[in-house]
């Protein structure tokens, strides 16, 4: 079985994820983020999914409905939607909240599976996870965690968080500042253990009212038998305006869109039924990704372009992302922005944001 | 017993022969159009946006992908507890069974699933064309006329009139004659192949031409001419909008560019009566740097590397580098490699076109139907492959061509 929680602080996306929660934020020119962690769920074989909604969770409930898309509107099991503990907190410190499961406590009982894997919900990748559980099992390990080795330049304390393993997999260490200009194990924010376990530590949680498990986990590596799971794939993490503005520029690289949507089967999401996009006779675009329904009569470059867009004669958009139904009048000129849904750019409006630092314009605006 | 106010029954079993190798594989009504749809998608939508929430699904000429293509009908939100999509094949008894041999006798088989519903009225319709009907409009003029049969019908120009079946009424709509494609028209009002039938008197005019050992068992050739014959009340409903027939490779083929003109008759943007399809599970398409898209239709999960012109693309295809494709349509799945050159052609399903092959040689500026070039579903062409304009290529083993 997995569980999707909600991640730490859901504000880090600033206007993204003003009227929405980080799993129903829109990604790659037709998906949300969550659609990335269920897909690669049900790909694995896990069919009784719950996902953890704590606020803002309007726009989460629209796009999963029932699970149709995902294969999860079964009779029995499929997709449980697990209200939080701590509703309309928006700023959590806490990185895999236990108390949200706590809460849940019963929807856990009642499960017949045997492993568990839970999930943050800020990371992009397509992954496999009959491997790790087979990594799990061969290990008899209580815990699996997950990594990918990354370069660090710069010694920031990562929310993440990062795992000191030793060779034969074994997890001895985990600590917030990375080592400079080495290869350092980030942590997925995915593990795996026993559902029973994960009650265990639910109860000692409660009794200690302690209810962060990765404190949980990095004070009992002696007791436990943790490992971590090398990820060698393509990951997205997402955890500022600007990391989410790379990584979706990172798709138009045809070596990662094939690994990403491809690799390891498909990533499903909400069916809207769009017509085909239509190029006219002026249309002119170069490494573009572009959704279905889209008009466009005007250059695109380097962009990312979600369903129903349209792009007036004479206007250029360049390195930006431009989500659902935003509609660039003509002779507009834009350059490093991300247009939230259904906003309207006026006539000959020109918007340039820095390279690295775009701007970003809310839902509904009309500019 | 329940009682519900009507179904449709859709004739889906025809082979569509004139579209030569794009029915090789797949009935008519399965055959993809306008970059992303199957052409039953339209009759199906239309059965959705008129609140119809029953249909009958008459298959019968090749119809595995049709089948596993209509599912439970979840695509049209068809998938109805006390109602929904229901795909019916011919069938034994206990006296042996036949195929359907006509469109009456397809729905005279099915009596008995028609009966189950108990309905007042039943809606016949095919899956051979392209438009956007709200039937329910048309149910309202059926009951308004206090009408027996009620048959849609459009405005088609005088010069083809007689490649139709013509309706002549009186200023009210009757229905008064029918000219089966008659050399002298008397009328341009054109039977669609779609009619409102009260139940109990079509049940009563199947059993009756299931007994007729000289009928053709066909609507338009045996059963309406009875009936009109008889004295029914008959009505002609006019219906004003887009509505093609793309039974010929070269009436596919223009209605497919139909969509690319900028203010399109047909237009599949259009919100109201959406049209609804099965989608494929694919990420949004790719267009690479070097790439040229114009004045064509792109769906989800194409890769584009060469150049597109005037062209409709289906989910899937995939155009390498230096590929030129101008005028023409490429089926789900296709992938033209490299270096090639495709002109005013149409490339069936999951076909392969290996580097530097010129499709369609030899294409004269201006438009003639005679030229459309068209290769049938899962060809392979390998490297430098030459085809002919106006060819049709439906097998290709060990490099010898079949022509059909």
């Amino acid at each position: 079985m997995g569980i999707i929680t909600t991640t730490k602080s859901e504000d880090i996306l600033k206007e993204l994820t003003q009227h929405r929660c980080m799993s129903s934020v829109p990604f790659g020119g037709r998906y949300r983020m969550i659609d990335f962690t269920l897909s690669n769920m049900v790909n694995s074989g896990i069919h009784n999914i719950g996902v953890i909604t704590s606020h803002k969770y309007r726009s989460l409930m629209d796009h999963l409905g029932a699970g149709k898309e995902w294969g999860l509107d079964r009779k029995s099991e499929g997709l449980m939607i697990l209200p939080s503990a701590s509703p309309s907190i928006f700023k959590k410190n806490i990185r895999f909240d236990l108390k949200d499961l706590y809460e849940n406590y019963e929807y856990l009982e009642k499960s017949r599976q045997k492993y568990l894997l839970l999930t943050g919900n800020n990371m992009i990748c397509n992954i496999n996870y009959k491997d790790a559980l087979q990594f799990h099992l061969k290990n008899n390990a209580q815990v699996t965690v997950f990594y990918k080795e990354e370069i660090c330049h710069e010694k920031t304390i990562n929310e993440l968080g990062f795992w000191d393993v030793e060779a034969d997999g074994r997890v001895t260490g985990f600590h917030l500042t990375p080592s400079v200009g080495e290869k350092n194990k980030v942590s997925l924010e995915m593990i795996i253990m026993e559902r029973e376990l994960l009650m265990d530590m639910i109860q000692v949680a409660h009794a200690m009212g302690n209810w962060d498990l990765a404190d949980i986990l990095a004070a009992n590596l002696n007791d436990l038998r943790i490992y971590a799971y090398q990820f060698k794939g393509y990951l997205a993490k997402i955890n500022s305006v600007e990391s989410y503005y790379k990584c979706n520029m990172e798709l138009l690289d045809p070596d990662v869109w094939y690994e990403l949507f491809f690799k390891n089967g498909p990533i499903y999401t909400k069916i809207k039924d769009g017509p085909p996009t239509k190029y006219a006779d002026d249309a002119k675009t170069a490494k573009v990704l572009v959704g279905t329904g889209c008009k466009i009569m005007g250059n695109v470059e380097n962009s990312i372009l979600f369903r129903g867009v349209t792009i007036g004669r004479g206007a250029s958009v360049k390195n930006s992302i431009i989500m659902q139904k935003t509609e660039i009048e003509e002779n507009v000129v834009l350059e490093n922005v991300i247009l939230d849904k259904e906003v309207r750019i006026r006539k000959g409006t020109i918007l340039k944001g820095g390279q690295d630092s775009p701007i970003v314009i809310a839902k509904k605006s009309v500019i | 017993m329940l009682l519900k106010e009507w179904v449709a029954m859709l004739l889906a079993g025809g082979q569509g022969s004139r579209l030569g190798c794009l029915t090789k594989r797949i009935a008519k009504p399965a055959v993809s159009f306008g970059g992303k749809y199957r052409i039953i998608d339209f009759s199906l939508s239309n059965c959705n946006n008129s609140g119809i929430d029953t249909v009958g699904v008459l298959t019968q000429y090749k119809p595995l992908l049709l089948n596993s293509y209509i599912g439970i009908g979840s695509a049209w939100d068809l998938d109805i507890e006390g109602g929904g999509v229901f795909v019916l094949p011919p069938y034994v008894g206990e006296k042996g069974g036949q195929w359907y041999k006509g469109t009456a006798h397809a729905i005279g088989q099915n009596i008995d699933f028609i009966d189950q519903y108990n309905p007042q009225y039943v809606l016949v319709i095919s899956g051979d064309h392209i438009y956007k009907m709200d039937y329910s409009v048309m149910l309202e003029f059926h009951k308004n006329n206090q009408a027996d049969v009620t048959i849609a019908a459009i405005q088609v120009p005088w010069e083809e009139a007689c490649r139709f079946g013509i309706l002549n009424t009186d200023e009210n709509g009757r229905i008064e004659e029918f000219d089966e494609k008659p050399k002298n028209p008397r009328s341009n009002l054109a039977s669609m192949g779609i009619y409102i039938f009260n139940w109990p008197v079509l049940k009563e005019y199947l059993i009756q031409d299931s007994q007729d050992p000289e009928s053709a068992n066909d609507f338009g050739k045996n059963v309406l001419p009875k009936m009109l014959k008889d004295g029914l009340r008959m009505f002609a409903y006019r219906f004003q909008g887009y509505w093609k027939d793309v039974g010929t490779i070269e009436s596919y083929y223009t209605a497919n560019m139909d969509l690319l003109a900028d203010n399109p008759e047909f237009d599949i943007f259009d919100e109201n009566l959406k049209v609804f399809s099965k989608s494929p599970i694919l990420p949004p398409h790719f267009i690479a740097a070097e790439a040229k898209v114009k004045n064509s239709l792109v769906p989800d999960g194409c890769v584009i590397f060469g150049e597109v012109e005037h062209s409709v693309l289906f989910p899937g295809v995939y155009v390498g580098p230096g590929a030129v494709i101008k005028d023409s349509i490429l089926l789900p799945d296709v992938r033209v490699e490299g270096g090639c050159l495709v002109n005013r052609a149409i490339i069936g399903e999951s076909s392969v076109i290996g580097p530097e092959c010129q499709i369609g040689y030899g294409c004269n500026e201006t438009f003639n139907p005679a030229e459309i070039t068209v290769i049938g579903d899962y060809i392979n062409f390998p490297k430098g492959v030459v085809i002919e304009k106006g060819s049709s290529i439906s097998e290709w083993q060990d490099g010898e061509l079949k022509i059909s």
